[in-house]
């Protein structure tokens, strides 16, 4: 079994180092009599070869057995996690003006807060936190048992609470992540509303926090691929310079490359009984323990293998053979 | 180059030799040594071209036309090799390290020497003395000085020349010729020199390889100096490096020279890469010259 | 932390001293080719080299720590995170803060009593641990400004960006209590504790103290009452944060004791006067010691295996010192 069957592509480096290890050989052998003298020149030869041949062996084969290591090969180790029962579950809402399309009815924000609604409404045991983000990501409400205060402040959501440019995905994920209280043995949950559009910051440091934190994510896509005209605060229609309609709409595959990134799962707000479907997915309300593969013991055998071989390729270059070099 | 090699080259240096002998020593070998000096021959009488200098007046003035003294050199001229065999002689880019080249050469002067029915004494030295072999005659003694110089494994890595010439100084009382086989990468002796070059006709010969000047052409090697055993990263492919190297081997070759031509003492460079019966011929046709 | 589930391994580290030495300062090692570069007891040709030797240093310096990484890793490096896991339930706390004009009298020197109260909540919630604290504040009307919760930063943000006057001129002591009872009313805790901070007496809102304070006795909440004041005139100083103007005056009003006394008895509390920030300090601290229960909590272990990061590091690392050599300097041996 291969753990990171990815990491198997550093072989290729395998290639290069023979190539430079050979055309070294042949050059060096050159340099070699030139310095050494031809008056030795067998004598240097025989040495350069054997210690030549074996210290590029012991380091290919170093190089491939840490490889090995590192790609987690074979081992059947299995350890038990316990997932809590009980969860943390905190909304990030894309709150750019986007977000007010009618393009799923009556608004792809008033389709979410009813989600949101929704999901506290099938999940009464849980706490709930909320964020909403534009340019930059604010907190409205903390992590809480008090649903009524989380109602509250979502009916307050709206593009028009702060101004700030742009849709930064990655700081509506911090300020999500950031709010998850110590201290508890509770599930940690995301769910992140959005129609993908025009999102700035780069998710990937996010992302590396999201999963070191164990925190779960669930992304529900707002709006469809079709979209509609895009209509300010009065209602205009926008229009870009060239006084073309700007037409928004969803970007699935953004989205979803954003939850599979997280390990999480995507859903669609236009898709009818999404959000049960994604309240069933998380499973919630069941402790449950759960077997995952780790496989720490297998690198061992391989790792030691190339620390033994690396310590070679010291020692061939220690010992000096026939008292040439 | 091996041994086998080697002798394989000096078993026909006698034929080499003699041609060297006819070509420059016959007859002639007194006065490209300076030799020990004048001994009285015979008086005759006196020819056009005679250095007046010489008229004998009281015998002239006996027997009334002018005869004038004849002298010649003082026979049986020792010559004495002093043959460096530290660690640094074994070295060389070509297929004779310098020792190899040290040896051909010595055995060259030796066997002309022999040819002239002079003794030939010699002494190997590195940090120490390591062999002394005192002057004698024959063909014998030649095949003793080559095999001693093939089977010669120096103890000491250094080269004290200092201390290799004062023994010589000490030990040589009668006037002869002394060459010096070297690198010359020793410490310096001008003084010690220059006092053997008076008691004694004292050649330097300096042995050299054209990797002296130049770094070879090559990737990073860490070299280990076989004296000292120092180590230095040596880049042949950094201009730098290559520039430095042959500025400070320059540098002190100059040195080496104008020390040479100061104090008078003769002196001859000979690369692994010469053809050593040719660059001696030059060299003593050139002397004889003088 | 770290920890390492093969310490046995770490043994081979003991290798790697004499291998140092012998690569780099044994007189005798091999790697070397044999050359005269020195002129014998006088001088010895040192290239000066900057660049190659920073290169080869570098390059030595990433392999051996390159080799000791590699033991490292195999000796299975795990970074130990310890975590306090509380297996009870906190109290509720809800601060319910008076905002209107009077609390601006000066009588709590340095600033005036709202500060003062402000420091005092702030002291309190940083000395708390794992209970949710929450926060009400009101004028002529009451609102949540914080849910109880463990997001203590989040609450203290909010409590720092409190402004007098922001709900209006008056003091719905009432429907403050209400309020908070109301987001307390669903709480799971075992205990449930309402911390009202007021200077005056109740004049507006639709809920009356005495009816708040069934609320809460009926929610099983408790009030800690705390009137803030001196008694006498004293002056007073605000901005009216809508048109921006500042008054000036002497406020001569005083709290209404028999109120707040009635309300903390009602709900089984306690009604403190506070007349000086020291006392109202002394108050708050013995609230916080009689808000104590006992708390169970477990520490979690969570090891996370690292050593694919180390061997990942040692390989860059080992594989820098091969360029280096091999590729830009060319080295033959």
């Amino acid at each position: 079994m291969i753990q990171y069957p990815g990491n198997l592509w550093l072989l290729l480096i395998v290639i290069p180092v023979v190539a430079i290890l050979v055309s070294n050989f042949q050059k060096g052998k050159h340099d070699l009599y030139r310095i050494g003298g031809e008056w030795r020149k067998h004598q240097l030869y025989d040495v350069y070869l054997v210690k030549g041949f074996f210290s590029s062996l012991s380091f290919v084969f170093f190089i491939i057995f840490t490889v090995l290591a590192l790609s987690g090969v074979s081992g059947t180790g299995r350890k038990i996690i316990d997932i809590p029962s009980k969860a943390d579950i905190v909304f990030s809402m894309d709150i750019s003006r986007s977000m007010l399309s009618d393009d799923i009815l009556p608004s792809r924000l008033s389709r979410s807060k009813d989600a949101v609604k929704n999901i506290m409404g099938r999940l009464p045991e849980e706490r709930y936190g909320l964020v909403v983000f534009k340019g930059r990501g604010v907190k409205l409400a903390p992590v809480t048992e008090d649903s009524e205060a989380v109602l509250l402040n979502l009916l307050s959501v709206s593009p028009e609470m702060f101004t700030s440019a742009g849709t930064n995905l990655e700081s509506g994920l911090l300020a999500a992540a950031s709010m998850f209280p110590k201290g508890e043995e509770r599930r940690k949950v995301i769910i992140l509303f959005s129609d993908g559009e025009n999102l700035s910051g780069n998710p990937g440091k996010a992302v590396q926090f999201i999963k070191d934190k164990g925190i779960e994510v669930v992304v529900f896509g707002a709006g469809t691929e079709t979209g509609k005209v895009l209509r300010d605060s009065s209602g205009r229609i926008v229009t870009d310079k060239t006084g073309n309609e700007v037409i928004t709409r969803l970007d699935r595959s953004k989205l979803k490359y954003i939850a599979s990134s997280l390990g999480g799962s995507y859903f669609e707000m236009s898709a009818s009984g999404s959000v049960s479907e994604a309240v069933d997915s998380l499973a919630l309300n069941i402790s449950s323990s759960r077997l995952v593969t780790a496989g720490e013991e297998a690198y061992t055998f391989y790792l030691f293998l190339a620390v033994l071989l690396l310590i070679l390729f010291v020692s061939i270059r220690i010992f000096p053979w026939k008292n040439v070099f | 180059m091996n041994n086998l090699e080697l002798f394989s080259k000096i078993k026909n240096l006698p034929l080499v030799s003699s041609r060297l002998v006819d070509g420059f020593l016959s007859g002639n070998y007194r006065s490209v040594f300076k030799g020990p000096g004048l001994e009285f021959d015979e008086v005759r009488e006196y020819a056009e071209g005679d250095d007046a200098r010489f008229i004998d007046w009281n015998v002239t003035s006996r027997i009334g036309t002018p005869y004038t003294k004849t002298f010649r050199e003082e026979r049986e001229i020792v010559l004495f090799l002093v043959v460096d065999v530290s660690a640094s002689l074994q070295s060389g880019s070509g297929t004779f390290t310098k020792q190899d080249t040290a040896a051909i050469l010595s055995s060259l002067l030796a066997f002309s020497a022999v040819h002239n029915n002079d003794k030939v004494g010699a002494v190997f030295f590195s940090d120490r003395i390591e062999k002394w072999v005192p002057p004698m005659k024959g063909k014998k003694q030649v095949f003793r000085l080559i095999e001693d110089m093939m089977n010669i494994e120096a103890e000491g890595k250094g080269s004290d020349l200092k201390m290799a010439i004062r023994t010589v100084y000490e030990s040589l009382n009668r006037r002869g010729i002394c060459i010096i086989l070297s690198d010359f990468r020793t410490p310096p002796c001008w003084k010690e020199l220059s006092l053997l070059g008076k008691k004694h006709d004292l050649i330097a010969l300096k042995i050299t390889d054209p990797s002296d000047l130049d770094f070879p052409l090559s990737g990073l090697v860490e070299l280990v100096d076989p004296e000292t055993g120092a180590t230095i990263y040596g880049s042949g492919r950094s201009g730098k490096f290559r520039r430095e190297y042959r500025e400070f081997w320059e540098t002190n070759d100059i040195f080496w020279k104008r020390e040479c031509r100061r104090r008078g003492i003769s002196h001859l460079e000979i690369s692994t890469v010469d053809d050593p019966v040719l660059k001696l011929l030059n060299f003593f046709s050139r002397r004889k010259r003088r | 932390m770290i920890t390492f589930t093969h310490p046995v391994f770490l043994l081979l580290l003991a290798l790697y001293p004499p291998l140092f030495y012998l690569r780099h300062f044994w007189k005798g090692r091999g790697g070397r080719l044999s050359f005269s570069f020195t002129i014998w007891q006088k001088e010895i040709f040192r290239p000066e080299l900057r660049l190659t030797r920073f290169l080869i240093i570098t390059g030595d310096i990433a392999f051996w720590i390159g080799l000791i990484a590699l033991v490292f890793a195999l000796s299975g490096p795990e970074l130990v995170n310890r975590e306090k896991i509380y297996l009870t339930r906190g109290i509720d706390i809800m601060f319910v803060l008076d905002e209107s004009p009077s609390m601006a009298a000066k009588d709590f020197v340095p600033g005036n009593r709202f500060e003062a109260a402000k420091s005092v909540v702030k002291e309190f919630v940083e000395g708390r641990d794992h209970d949710p604290v929450g926060l009400v504040t009101f004028g002529r009307d009451a609102v949540l400004r914080v849910p109880p919760s463990l997001d203590y930063s989040y609450f203290l943000e909010q409590l720092g960006n409190l402004d007098l006057l922001e709900l209006g001129n008056g003091t719905a002591i009432g429907m403050g209590v209400a309020v908070a009872s109301l987001h307390l009313m669903h709480s799971s805790a075992s205990e449930k504790v309402i911390i009202l901070l007021t200077d005056g007496e109740n004049n507006a809102g639709e809920i009356t103290p005495v009816t708040s304070a069934a609320i809460a006795a009926s929610f099983g909440i408790k009030i800690y009452a705390i009137g803030i004041g001196s008694k006498g005139p004293v002056p007073l100083e605000y901005t009216d944060p809508e048109t921006g103007r500042t008054f000036r005056g002497v406020y001569k009003g005083v709290y209404d004791r028999d109120l707040l006394e009635s309300m903390a008895l009602e709900t089984t509390g306690r009604f403190f006067h506070a007349s000086s920030p020291g006392v109202l300090k002394n108050i708050i601290s013995s609230i916080n010691s009689l808000e104590r229960i006992e708390k169970r909590s477990k520490t979690k272990i969570e090891t996370r295996p690292v050593h694919r990061e180390v061997i990942l590091l040692a390989f860059v690392l080992v594989m820098y010192n091969f360029l280096i050599r091999k590729v830009f300097l060319n080295e033959v041996l």
